[in-house]
């Protein structure tokens, strides 16, 4: 600790020398207040003692200099007995203490102490100051770093999610969602996605909202390029600090491929089921062809040998088509798209149905194209002709259903050519349909005619329908009309 | 005198089969190749047995076997023979069932054994 002593009096500073450097202290000395000053700048002491009353710049203007310019700096005031309200002033000033002359050793002690206490607080104030400067920088990095990462990770994340409000007014989106939908905040969810006016009954955001459990469903929805797609959609609640349920996430997951495969494999299955019966009688055959080839070659009878032989190859031919067969649907089908004439499509629609339809009393309403007429779909038509067969056929069963109590039984088609779809439509007025089945009839082997469907028809429509990247719609009061419109995109559209 | 079995089936190989096997077998035989002409030919012919398949064009098995069995004093005894699964409801009342393939040794043994009764 070093310690300026301003004294002009060369005695009382020989004395205070005397005592500060017994309490090993560093003792500097100046005479006057323009000394002491050149000392302070050269040599940094701690403490400054110094006389009220010096030659040239007092007592006063030495400290109200030190306390401008070197504020750290503690200073102790020198003064006599009779000298006490300058000295008190001084304290207001900023000096840490003072002493009076004559000097009384315990009195400069306790000065000296106080003055130490107080540029030790100091320095363990500015410590202190400094650590939480530090540890705030620290947080507030590491802070900015935690938001970046789960912003980037809320982006990057492969899946649709969105932020919802209790108005399913989407708040937030991340990357993915944004790059399909655009800048979709303050939109409803359930119109973004589904193009609909109000959410859906068993909506999983109003489920989350209500319980603030997880719920899930699953969606078809429309991208950008046309595509439809199968989304699997989960919710989570997200809560306030005192637990209250304040928004909902959707994440939604593009699960097309393993709906796909689902389709594939089930298509696969019934394949396969309608080709077994046709095996069964295969083998029954070659059976047959073993059996007169072993009797002919008993008996010797050639021509009884050559008999069994061809019926033996004309099996043996069946049944390698028929293993071609499977193992060409085992591959992915593509389409093979032809532009097809309405007119004779809807013709041979018609055609194949008539037989039944007359059978039944069924009349039919055409809104087609007139024959000659050049409107035509780019379409596979062998897919696709199954496809509105298998619901012409449901407005026949469904037709059948009322005969007994319908007067008159009607089937209407029509096919209206938009600028961007064409729409084909086939209208009933059969039994109808609940709207709780409306969309299950399209499920595989669901069924509502008892042993006589199979419940594949419509299943095989659906399939086919999407593969023409086209939607079926249902339009039903039960007891009155069914009506399916299949809509197919007017121009290819490859991906 | 010989008895005479009826070969119900659409398949004509498997109608050949069944019947080169009963004539070699000493039967005699008549063909029909769905419901529909079965009826005529059963009236006409008068066998002494039937085997009959389920699944074929026209009409099906168990309607046939409905019709033909309508006619009072109808006895004839039916073996089915079809590829269908649930078979064994479709014709009550038959003697027997063979699943396609079937073993022709089996047919033949059964046959036999109904025709001797």
């Amino acid at each position: 600790m070093r310690i300026l002593l301003v004294e002009p009096d060369e005695k009382t500073r020989k004395f205070f020398e005397d005592v500060l450097s017994r309490e090993n202290y560093e003792i500097i000395t100046a005479g006057d207040g323009t000394e002491a000053s050149g000392k302070i700048r050269t040599g940094a002491p701690d403490i400054v003692m110094t006389d009220i009353r010096l030659p040239g710049m007092d007592g006063v203007s030495l400290l109200q200099w030190i306390k401008q310019d070197y504020p750290d700096i503690e200073v102790i005031m020198i003064t006599g007995l009779g000298d006490l309200q300058p000295a008190i002033d001084c304290l207001k000033m900023g000096a840490v203490d003072f002493i009076t002359t004559p000097v009384i050793l315990d009195i400069v002690k306790i000065a000296l102490k106080r003055a130490m206490d107080r540029i030790e607080n100091r320095i363990k104030l500015s410590l202190s100051t400094r650590n939480l400067e530090t540890l705030v920088r620290e947080k507030t990095r590491k802070l900015a770093e935690s938001e970046k990462r789960y912003i980037q990770l809320f982006d990057e994340l492969p899946s649709f999610i969105i932020i919802v409000d209790k108005n399913f007014k989407i708040i937030e989106a991340n990357k993915m969602f944004r790059e399909q939908y655009g800048d979709a905040t303050g939109r409803y969810c359930y119109n973004v996605y589904q193009g609909l006016s109000k959410p859906l009954p068993d909506c999983p955001v109003k489920k989350t909202f209500r319980d603030k459990k997880s719920h899930t469903t699953e969606m078809e929805v429309t991208f950008k390029n046309g595509e439809t797609r199968n989304l699997l959609m989960q919710t989570s609640a997200i809560t306030d600090p005192d637990g209250r349920i304040v928004h909902v996430m959707e994440m939604a997951t593009d699960v097309t491929v393993i709906h796909q495969l689902q389709d594939h494999l089930a298509a696969l299955g019934l394949h396969i089921s309608s080709i077994s019966h046709g095996i069964k009688g295969l083998l029954s055959g070659l059976d047959g062809g073993d059996y007169m080839i072993t009797l002919g070659l008993e008996n010797g009878d050639t021509e009884m040998i050559r008999d069994g032989w061809d019926i033996a190859k004309k099996k043996i031919k069946l049944i390698r088509s028929m293993i071609l067969d499977i193992l060409y649907h085992s591959k992915d089908r593509t389409l093979e798209r032809k532009s097809v004439n309405v007119f004779d499509f809807i013709q041979e629609l018609v055609t194949t149905m008539a037989p039944r339809m007359k059978e039944h009393g069924i009349s039919l309403v055409q809104e087609t194209p007139k024959p000659n007429s050049d409107e035509a779909v780019w379409i596979d038509k062998t897919v696709f002709f199954a496809a509105l067969l298998a619901i012409f056929e449901n407005a026949v069963d469904a037709c059948v259903a009322v005969k007994d109590i319908r007067d008159k039984l009607e089937i209407k088609i029509s096919v209206e050519q938009k600028d961007k779809e064409t729409l084909f439509r086939i209208r009933d007025n059969g039994k109808g349909l609940a709207r709780k089945y409306q969309k299950e009839v399209f499920s595989l082997f669901y069924s509502d005619k008892g042993n006589k469907g199979t419940g594949l028809g419509l299943f095989i429509a659906q399939r086919s329908v999407k593969q023409h990247r086209g939607v079926i719609r249902i339009n039903s009061t039960p007891g009155q009309y069914t009506e399916f419109t299949v809509a197919i995109p007017a121009q290819p559209v490859e991906s | 005198m010989t008895q005479k079995i009826m070969i119900v089936d659409d398949d004509p190989d498997v109608t050949k089969f069944l019947d080169i096997m009963f004539r070699h077998n000493g039967y005699e035989t008549c063909i029909a190749p769905d419901g529909k002409a079965a009826v005529e030919v059963f009236l006409k012919e008068k066998p002494d047995l039937i085997t009959l398949d389920l699944e074929m064009p026209e009409e099906w098995g168990p309607r046939f076997f409905r019709k033909i069995s309508k006619a009072k004093g109808f006895n004839t005894p039916v073996i089915v023979i079809s590829g269908v699964s649930g078979r064994e409801f479709s014709i009550p009342k038959a003697k027997a069932f063979f699943a396609k393939p079937f073993d022709a040794d089996e047919v033949l043994r059964k046959a036999r054994e109904i025709l001797s009764e």
